[in-house]
Formats: C-alpha cells, sequence, structure tokens
C-alpha cells in the first residue's frame, strides 16, 4: 500500500445548486514518451518502481500483494 | 589490521559492529574525495581519514621513500609539485590523445606512457630502498677493507629511479588508501562501496573506474552519478521531515567545486526522481575565487612589507612558489569564513624573500572580493532555467553540493538575484549547513552513496538479479514515461476567495512524475444538509502573474523622500483549468459534526489510464471509481 497523504485542509461543502460540468470525454494529455526521461537509480522508492516495472508487470494490485 | 584511534567522532565505534552495515560511500572528486560509513546511531557519516581530514585532497606526493597521501601531498605542491600528481580522476578512462595539452597543471605532467600505447602517466622521482644488504659474509676478505661486522649492518643509501604511473594505477593507490580509511573506521573488512562519477563519464571512463576501484579490493556496488546521490540524501525521511518540503518537488542542485559548477534540475516525486536539465560548466569555482582572494592578500602583503609579489598569474619562480604557499593558506580562511562571519586570517611563514605575512578576511569582505564568481554561477544557474523553459519560482528547493557551496555568501547572491521565490528552501535558510549538519554541501554525496550502498547491499531474495541489473543501469528500466500536466480534485466552492476556479484545488498528481504512478490523499470534506459531497477532476494549466507594487517605505527620513519610488514586480502562482475530466457526486454516509473524511487513490498506469477510486473512510462509508482511457 502506498503512503496516504494526509492534508490539513477541510474542503468546503458543495453548494446547494451545485450541478457537475457535462461529461466531455476527454482524456490526460498524452504523456512524455518513453525514454524521455532516465530515472536516477537510487533509493528505496527507485527500487519499489523497478519491483513494480520488473516483478509486476506495473501494477500496484500486484505490487501490493 | 587493527583499528586506529578514529581522530574523528567516537572511538567506540567499532564496538557494535555487527549492527552496522559494512558498506562505504566515497564522493570521488576531482579535487577532493570523501567518505561515508554508517555509525552505530544507524546515520550515514563522513568520517575523516587518518590525518583527520574528512575532505581528502585527491593528490598523491612523491618524495624520497615517502609516498603522501591526501591534504599532505597538496603541501608538496609547494617545493616538489614535478612530483606531485593531481587531477587525475577527471582523465580516468581517457586515451592520451584525448587529454587537452593545454590543460594547465601545477603539478606532476600528464605524459605518454613509455610501455603502453596511448596511455595517459605521470613520471615521479623516487627514492627506492636499497636491494638488502647483501648476506653477511663470513669469510674474511683479504683484500684491504675493513672488516664486516655481522651486527647492525647500516642500511644501504636509497637509490634514485623513476617511476611511472599510469592514471589508473594512481586512481588505485588512492582508492585503496580511502578503503583503508573506512575499515579502519568500521574495524572490518567493507563488502560493498558505491562511487559516485559525474554525469559526463562515458561508458569508457565509468568502466575504467569500475576497474581501478576493483584492482584497489574495493567491492563496487554501483557507481551512482552525482545527482544521484544527492538525492540519496536528499529523499530520505530526516531530510524533508523538519522542513515541511513537499514529498513531490523541483529541486535544484547547485554543485560548486573547485573547477567546475554542475547544475541538475531534478522532478523529485515521492522519492523517485529523474533529471529535468543538466550542465556542467568547466573552469569555474573555487579556484577561480582562490585567485581573488590570492591576489588581494598578495597586495595587502606588498602594502605592508614593501615587498613586491605578482600572483595570479606569476611569473618569476619567487612569485609562483609564494602563490602556491597562499594557495594552501587559503583553504583554511576559506573555511572560516565559511563557517563565521567574523574575521578570518590567513598566515604563511616566509611568504617571500623571507618574510612573513598575517592577513585576515571577514565575511563581507570576502564575499565582495568573489562576487564577479557568486556572478558566474548564477549566470549559469539563470541559463539552465531558461534553457529547460523552467521559471525560477517553480524551483521548490535549492540543495547545494561541492566545497565551495559551503559559502553563506554564494547562497546569499543566488537567493536575492537568482529570480527565486523568497521563501524558497535552502539549507541556509532552515540552518543545516553549519556544525555539519545534514545540509552541509561538503558530506552529501557521500552520505548519499553510503546510504545506497546499504540498500542495495540488503537486495536478496528472487529474481535480484534483474533489480541489480537495473541498479547498475543495465537494460532500459529506467528509461520512463512521465506525465506531461497536473491532474487534481477540485471541490466546488461558492465562496469569494475561491472565485477564480470555482473551488478548491487539491493536486493529486503533479507534472512531470514517472508512470506508472500512484497517489493516495485523505482529507477531511465540510458536508452540507444535502449530505452531498463531490469533486471534479482537472487537468490545470500552472503559470504566473506578475503584479507591480510599490515597495514599502523603508526610512522615516522624509527628507530626501522620492515620490516616484521604483515599482518593484511580485509573482503570483496562478492555476487555470485545462481538461475536465469527470466528476464525482457521493451521498456521505458516514458524517459526523458536519466533516466526513475522505480517501482518494489516483493512478496513472504505464498505458497513460487513469482511475481514480474515491471512499469515505471507515465502514460503510460511500465509495466510487472513476475511469478515463488512456489519450
Ligand atoms: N568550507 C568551505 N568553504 C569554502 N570553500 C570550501 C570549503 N570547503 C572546501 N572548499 C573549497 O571547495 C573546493 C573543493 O570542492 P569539492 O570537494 O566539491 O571539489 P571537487 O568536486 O572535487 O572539484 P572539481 O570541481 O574540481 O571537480 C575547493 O576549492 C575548496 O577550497
Ligand atoms: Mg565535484
Amino acid at each position: 500500500m502506498a503512503d496516504v497523504q494526509v492534508l490539513s485542509i477541510v474542503a468546503p461543502a458543495l453548494p446547494e445548486k451545485y450541478s457537475p460540468p457535462k461529461a466531455s470525454g476527454s482524456r490526460l494529455s498524452p504523456p512524455h514518451p518513453a525514454g524521455h526521461r532516465a530515472l536516477l537509480p537510487v533509493g528505496p522508492a527507485y527500487l519499489d518502481h523497478l519491483r513494480l516495472t520488473i516483478h509486476h508487470k506495473h501494477s500496484f494490485a500486484s505490487f501490493d500483494e | 589490521m587493527a583499528p586506529k584511534a578514529a581522530p574523528n567522532g567516537s572511538a567506540e565505534a567499532p564496538i557494535q559492529v555487527s549492527s552496522i552495515p559494512p558498506v562505504v560511500g566515497i564522493n570521488f572528486g576531482n579535487s577532493y574525495a570523501s567518505i561515508a560509513v554508517f555509525t552505530k546511531e544507524g546515520l550515514a557519516e563522513c568520517i575523516a581519514n587518518e590525518d583527520g581530514e574528512r575532505q581528502i585532497a585527491c593528490a598523491i606526493a612523491f618524495h624520497g621513500e615517502e609516498m603522501y597521501i591526501g591534504n599532505q601531498a597538496k603541501h608538496q605542491l609547494i617545493k616538489n609539485s614535478k612530483n606531485t600528481i593531481t587531477g587525475f580522476r577527471n582523465l580516468i578512462g581517457k586515451k592520451f590523445s584525448e587529454i587537452p595539452q593545454s590543460t594547465l597543471n601545477i603539478s606532476a605532467p600528464v605524459i605518454q606512457h613509455p610501455d603502453l600505447a596511448d596511455e595517459p602517466a605521470y613520471k615521479v622521482e623516487v627514492l627506492q630502498p636499497a636491494p638488502s644488504p647483501l648476506p653477511i659474509s663470513h669469510h674474511t676478505s683479504n683484500v684491504n677493507t675493513p672488516a664486516a661486522s655481522n651486527i647492525n649492518t647500516p642500511r644501504s643509501e636509497p637509490i634514485p629511479a623513476t617511476r611511472v604511473l599510469s592514471v589508473s594505477e594512481v586512481t588505485t593507490i588512492f582508492l585503496q588508501s580511502l578503503l583503508q580509511s573506512a575499515e579502519d573506521f568500521l574495524g572490518k573488512k567493507v563488502q560493498g562501496a558505491v562511487i559516485t562519477i559525474p554525469t559526463w563519464f562515458d561508458t569508457t571512463q565509468r568502466a575504467a573506474l569500475a576497474k581501478a576501484a576493483s584492482d584497489a579490493g574495493i567491492p563496487v556496488l554501483q557507481l551512482l552519478e552525482e545527482a544521484g546521490a544527492a538525492a540519496g540524501t536528499t529523499t530520505t525521511p530526516d531530510w524533508s521531515s523538519d522542513a515541511d518540503l513537499p514529498q513531490d518537488r523541483t529541486q535544484l542542485i547547485i554543485d560548486v567545486g573547485a573547477s567546475s559548477v554542475n547544475l541538475t534540475l531534478l522532478s523529485l516525486r515521492s522519492g523517485l526522481s529523474y533529471v529535468l536539465a543538466s550542465s556542467t560548466t568547466p573552469n569555474l569555482g573555487g579556484d577561480l575565487i582562490d585567485d581573488r582572494i590570492i591576489k588581494h592578500f598578495a597586495t595587502e602583503f606588498t602594502k605592508k612589507t614593501k615587498v613586491p609579489l605578482t600572483v595570479c598569474p606569476a611569473t618569476d619562480a619567487a612569485d609562483k612558489r609564494a602563490e602556491a604557499k597562499l594557495r594552501l593558506a587559503i583553504e583554511h580562511t576559506k573555511r572560516t569564513v565559511s563557517a563565521s562571519p567574523g574575521a578570518a586570517t590567513c598566515s604563511v611563514e616566509s611568504l617571500k624573500d623571507g618574510v612573513d605575512f598575517t592577513g585576515s578576511i571577514n565575511r563581507l569582505r570576502f564575499d565582495m572580493v568573489a562576487r564577479p564568481v557568486y556572478q558566474s554561477i548564477v549566470d549559469a544557474v539563470s541559463a539552465l532555467l531558461s534553457g529547460a523553459a523552467v521559471d525560477p519560482h517553480d524551483v521548490n528547493e535549492i540543495v547545494y553540493v561541492g566545497g565551495t557551496a559551503s559559502l553563506p555568501g554564494l547562497d546569499e547572491h543566488i537567493c536575492l538575484t537568482g529570480g527565486f521565490h523568497e521563501d524558497i528552501s535552502t539549507p541556509f535558510a532552515r540552518g543545516t549547513v553549519v556544525g555539519g549538519g545534514e545540509g552541509d554541501p561538503t558530506t552529501i554525496l557521500a552520505r548519499g552513496s553510503a546510504a545506497q550502498a546499504a540498500l542495495v547491499s540488503s537486495l536478496g531474495g528472487e529474481d535480484v538479479k534483474e533489480l541489480k541489473a537495473a541498479v547498475i543501469g543495465e537494460g532500459d528500466a529506467n528509461l520512463v514515461r512521465a506525465t506531461t500536466k497536473t491532474v487534481g480534485a477540485l471541490f466546488p466552492s461558492s465562496a469569494a476567495e475561491d472565485k477564480e476556479l470555482g473551488g478548491v484545488f487539491v493536486p493529486l498528481i503533479q507534472k512531470e512524475t514517472a508512470l506508472p504512478v500512484r497517489r493516495i490523499i485523505e482529507l477531511a470534506v465540510a458536508v452540507p444538509a444535502s449530505s452531498k459531497f463531490a469533486f471534479e477532476l482537472w487537468e490545470v494549466v500552472e503559470g504566473f502573474r506578475t503584479e507591480k507594487v510599490k515597495p514599502p517605505k523603508l526610512s522615516d527620513d522624509e527628507g530626501d523622500d522620492d515620490d516616484d519610488e521604483e515599482e518593484i514586480e511580485v509573482k503570483h502562482r496562478t492555476l487555470t483549468k485545462g481538461t475536465f475530466l469527470g466528476s464525482v457526486v457521493l451521498d456521505a454516509k458516514l458524517a459526523q459534526k458536519g466533516t466526513t473524511t475522505v480517501q482518494i487513490q489516483a493512478i496513472v498506469d504505464i498505458d497513460g489510464d487513469l482511475e481514480v477510486d474515491t471512499r469515505e473512510k471507515g465502514e460503510g462509508g460511500a465509495t466510487n471509481t472513476l475511469k478515463v482511457a488512456a489519450p
């Protein structure tokens, strides 16, 4: 399980007349392509990333087991 | 070998040996090296060599039968420079023909190795111990010579000889002395080491260093780029815990050594990091500051004593020697200037013509003399950021590495003129530099390397081979895809202060984060009478708005008050909505006193699919899963 980052804010109450924007079917912006960035091979987070990549086919669910 | 009394820190260190990982981190610079091991408190700490030095000069000198290593060797630069070897780190793995002959060398010149093709080497004059005396003859010579005494045979005179050492051999000798210091301190054999390398080392240089290190008997676990070694220290929980530094941040590493400035802009994401931009500026750093300070003291010397002295450059032999003496002496002066704002002295016995010199300089004056060098460093920083299209205000943290970066005046100058946010986090601002604190620029690389050595050497279990291969840079597991925009949750609000976006925005996944990524946040949400809570998922665009404001009045004397004082620009961060990705509307099941606790987990997988799981914390809470397919 990844670390949970606990925020110290209280999100505001939903305004009475709120209605969500219409779904647009939009996607995320395309990521930087593979090879665009090279991780620095250092630290526990890097090893976890490697385990995820090498042993768990990038799946967090499998990694958590 | 029995552990020597450690000149630094606690002499008891080797007692609880079993709990200390037998590893060492080695920062191998071109000018200085440092070594870190784990103390029994479980901290990676720089240790001193047998001469009590934590910053160990990368120098080897031969004088007669003696070989000196470290700062003692540097002292040989005054009278015995032709037998003193410095600057070898940068030459590892290079061919003789690749080395610019213009390379200014105050020490033993680099020559073509007499036996190996295109191999750089050094030639030094040494005295070799005489071959062991001939076995004592029991025959009495009948020639007319004094009878040999068969006790206390006097040692024969050592024989002058020349010795040729390749760059790799020199490196091996030097690294071996570092290993010895670490083993003396630990009281046991080192079983793993991580050694730093500059970013610009190519594969040939890496291989040559690895070989020289293993020839020295060092079990090398990893050659780690300096920026990586720095990150090894700055991503530890200790580093950020007391500083309120966000886990996801943009970090600028400013490494100022003796002869180069290395800048690295890192995207740090929950301990995972990659380089956004980097640069190396050769011939900028401590050496240039030295030149200016030496000139300053030389002028003072002449003024005080009327002995003429021309340095940097010096032409005649006496001036050259005086310059070399000053160069050595100001090492101490600079360290004092870094440590305290008061007067720092510089004393040289018989600086020239038998006349002694004692001068002093305080921090204010030192910074004035060094300012042009500080400014060149700021210029390099500005060039890096603008080349990467990164606004200085986007940098959350500056980290200093390297001896020259210990100067508080440099930090001041960078913060004042670099265009950074006034609250930018630096180790000086946090007060972690002085007294060898965790922000000490001279120890960061070695400590990060030691931590990495402990981590790698603890790897075990199955499939460890692939992990280790990736760690040493084999294969392409380090090449990653990464997000380009920040995604977060916008909690709608009708409050006036939230007008710009129509709500409170909470980032989930920052731009420049390697895939796959998972982030989980937890926060309280106010729940109205309708008991509904909701957020929208947005990709946002981050930017800046500048505002011109009149500076606050500084003085009370109204006499020369100038009404049209220049306005100053103040920068504000801006967020604008980019792409709407979906919304989550839920009925709170577990609200208490008008709020409920919500956990949001966001995952962008390797293909770019986004999944956001929302869960009201507690048994029977509301849940939702929102999926946004890959672009
Ligand atoms: N406390 C200090 N204050 C100011 N300057 C210092 C301090 N400690 C060391 N230096 C200077 O820092 C320089 C050495 O820095 P560092 O050890 O980072 O060098 P390096 O990385 O080996 O060198 P290079 O830049 O040549 O590769 C020297 O000029 C030294 O005089
Ligand atoms: Mg360096």
